[in-house]
């Protein structure tokens, strides 16, 4: 994937000194012809692939480089106040956390529901800070935008939640993404905690993806389909470590090279459709599949030598949102998430399956009311047992870079006690204005 | 080795059959707001082919990032828009997954408006403590596009751009670029003068999205209905407000028809003030179809009231 990256690269570069040679061709052309015309397109020539690529712009003066000299100073001396003119995009995220897994210690374990890698902790409970995030982003030259997303998740130990690289101009409507990332499987996956209007993760999270989510180190390749509506299919591979939790099934992962290249690979088809101005709908089809780990049946188990069978996690993700365009109606909006997916482990290892339901309500300018519920152990199995779970959630937003959060979750299931988990969060975004994904 | 070459000669021929334009097609502007595509319409006429992002009704800081504005921005020869941070809600992650790299930043068809035009408004106070102040926009007041000095400040920019995109069009554009601002000439003098009755007037504002109108129309913001910039309003900070119009004697309040108009109604009832519910984007009514119409119904609602 990666060398197709690189040829297409390649062919960029050459279609674009080819097209500059063309350029130059056609404006000696227009030279003799109208004279005016070449002098007004003098400034553009800095925008030339090859001059450019000798001096790379820095974000946000470009545009003012390429509109005259004049107006470009004026940007420029703009930009000043906010800081150095090179540094990426920087903010700082944090959520916190106040409050208990049930009444009782031990009611939660005995659910088996595994929480969430920023789920707030299990093990130090009362008090939390779920997650401190520091985001940097920017454009690394005209062909590459880049990404770090560091993340310190319940205070323990700095991760990379992503790293990556994505390209800009590559031709045929393709685009790569390297680095570490969150797959595009399915749609709370791709989300950051941050982006959420609840304080846990679902709960076939942790049970179906792995703690963290599915993501790591990894190549994406995505094609916008030639359609009238956005079509956009991903083919993703990745390598997906040991999990920390050995104790139980996980999908993917390992460190072992037992066969040839063991690889995690996913394939994503995203389409959107508007049904009307206010009325959309997005729909997922995903599919992965890769090498499980399996401590629990493994003895001894040395999690980098564990050749677990193979799995095959497939499902759909649906996405309906309503919200009028135009405030003065109202500020009332609605979203409604629906993710289910299964998992089939090779060799006879039979199918599970788990997901959720929820749906998040603006009630009012700056207060969201959600409400999720999760299925787990559809079908169930020794590693999915049948649980489920209803929360709640109000959101209140006092301006567009802090939240404050009340959340409430009924967990229980054949043969276990109902347990009542209850968490008040807050949440800020300090530095960078985010841009709010779809 | 061969099979690398074939295949390099391969993605070049696809990649040249996909960039190039046959001469006679239009270029695809793609804008982010209506006036913005309006004036692309009033510079390149029949030669461009021009959709808007967003609607004039729609409060332009906060457009849905839809995946099929993603598609509209694919297929785009050039991309305008009102820059200063305006969209940046919801703008950049759409160019990113456009896939098309003829809108990116630095590139001839990616167009900031805000070049054509004096900024203003720049906060001159450390970066740390701007967010104090609400969201306030760090490059300078995004609001620019209605006073005729800005309005043909862009028309410049997008007529200059246009000719390095459509070199072959670069005369149509100078012709579109010159009967836009012969037109507005005689429109600036119209206004002026029926603008006249408002030279001084106090005016509060909901959102601090007038002050280049004000600047332009010799009008005194004296305060604004959201207490802060992207902060809804509070009981205390609006019967402060309605004290403040009384002694400074507000006689207009401004609120730009996409926000509520309840609440500014009610302040301009108790700040004894009239009310201008004022479009501020072509589209914001049916019959505000191009920029002279949106200034003609500025004008209107300032002078009339509503």
């Amino acid at each position: 994937m990666l060398s197709l990256a690189i040829v297409c690269l390649l062919a960029q570069q050459i279609d674009q000194s080819a097209l500059d040679k063309a350029m130059a061709a056609d404006a000696a052309a227009k030279a003799a012809a109208t004279p005016a015309t070449t002098s007004a397109s003098t400034p553009a020539g800095s925008a030339a692939p090859s001059i450019q690529g000798a001096t790379p712009a820095p974000e946000g003066t470009a545009a003012g480089a390429t509109a005259g000299e004049e107006k470009g100073a004026s940007q420029q001396s703009v930009r000043a106040p906010g800081g150095s003119l090179l540094n990426p995009a920087l903010s700082f995220i944090l959520d916190g956390s106040f409050g208990y897994y049930g009444a009782h210690a031990g009611d939660f374990a005995a659910l088996g529901l595994p929480p969430a890698g920023d789920d707030p902790s299990v093990s130090r409970q009362g008090f939390g800070l779920q997650e401190i995030e520091l985001a940097a982003q920017s454009a690394i030259d005209p062909y590459f935008e880049g990404a770090v997303f560091l993340t310190i998740p319940n205070l323990a130990g700095l991760e990379v939640e992503e790293a990556y690289l994505v390209t800009t101009s590559l031709p045929l409507n393709l685009q790569i993404k390297a680095g570490t990332f969150r797959s595009q499987f399915g749609r709370n996956n791709t989300q950051h905690l941050h982006l959420q209007y609840f304080t846990r993760r679902p709960l076939m999270t942790a049970l179906l993806f792995g703690e963290d989510g599915l993501r790591g180190p990894g190549a994406q390749a995505s094609v916008l389909l030639p359609l009238p509506w956005f079509a956009a299919l991903y083919v993703e591979a990745f390598s997906i470590a040991a999990p920390d939790n050995l104790a139980g099934l996980s999908t993917f992962g390992g460190g072992a090279r037992l066969t040839p290249s063991n690889l995690t690979y996913t394939t994503e088809l995203e389409q959107f459709f508007e049904l009307a101005e206010s009325h959309s709908l997005l729909v997922g089809l995903n599919f992965a599949t890769g090498r499980s780990v399996d401590c629990v049946t493994a003895a001894p188990c040395v999690p980098v030598n564990v050749d677990g069978p193979r799995s095959f996690l497939y499902g759909a993700d649906l996405y309906y949102k309503w919200k009028p365009a135009n405030v003065v109606q109202s500020y009332a909006s609605l979203q409604w998430t629906t993710e289910f997916y299964a998992r089939t482990l090779a060799d006879g290892g039979g199918t599970e399956g788990a997901g959720y339901s929820e749906a998040v309500v603006q009630i009012a300018r700056r207060f969201y009311l959600g409400a999720r519920f999760d299925l787990t152990g559809l079908p169930s199995g020794p590693d999915v047992p049948r649980r489920y779970g209803g929360a709640a959630s109000l959101t209140f937003a006092p301006s567009e870079f802090s939240r404050l959060r009340l959340y409430a979750q009924e967990l229980g299931g054949p043969g276990v006690a109902a347990t009542t988990v209850g968490f008040l969060q807050v949440e800020y975004a300090m530095g960078a204005h985010g841009a709010h994904p779809f | 080795m061969r099979l690398g070459s074939k295949l390099t000669a391969l993605l070049l021929a696809g990649a040249i059959a996909l960039s190039a334009r046959s001469a006679s097609a239009k270029l695809r502007v793609v804008a982010t707001i209506e006036t913005l595509a309006d004036l692309c319409r009033q510079v390149g006429g029949d030669r461009l082919e021009v959709t808007s992002l967003s609607h004039g009704y729609q409060d332009p800081h906060f457009v849905e990032a839809k995946p099929s504005l993603v598609l509209t921005l694919n297929r785009a020869d050039a991309l305008v828009y009102v820059g200063l941070d305006l969209e940046i809600g919801w703008l950049p992650p759409l160019v990113q997954q456009s896939r098309n790299v003829r809108i990116q930043r630095g590139q001839p068809g990616n167009i900031d408006a805000s070049t054509g035009i004096k900024v203003e408004d720049v906060p001159n106070i450390p970066a740390d403590q701007l967010r104090a102040l609400g969201d306030i926009h760090p490059l300078g007041n995004p609001h620019y596009w209605i006073p005729p000095k800005n309005a043909r400040g862009i028309a410049r920019v997008l007529a200059q751009r246009f000719s390095e995109l459509d070199a072959a069009g670069a005369a149509g554009y100078q012709a579109g670029l010159a009967a836009f601002e012969h037109r507005l000439d005689a429109k600036e003098a119209a206004w002026d003068k029926a603008a006249a009755p408002l030279h001084g007037l106090h005016v509060v504002t909901y959102h601090k999205s007038w002050s280049y109108v004000a600047d332009w129309l010799k009008l005194q913001e004296v305060g604004y209905i959201e207490p802060k910039p992207g902060i809804p309003p509070t009981a205390n900070h609006t019967a402060q407000l309605i004290a403040l119009m009384r002694k400074s004697d507000v006689k207009l309040v401004i609120v730009e028809s996409f926000y509520p108009s309840s609440l500014a109604r009610f302040v301009a009832e108790n700040g004894h003030a009239r009310l201008a519910s004022a479009p501020s984007d072509v589209g914001a009514a049916p019959a505000i179809k191009s920029y002279f119409d949106l200034v003609d119904a500025v004008l209107a609602a300032f002078v009339s009231g509503q």
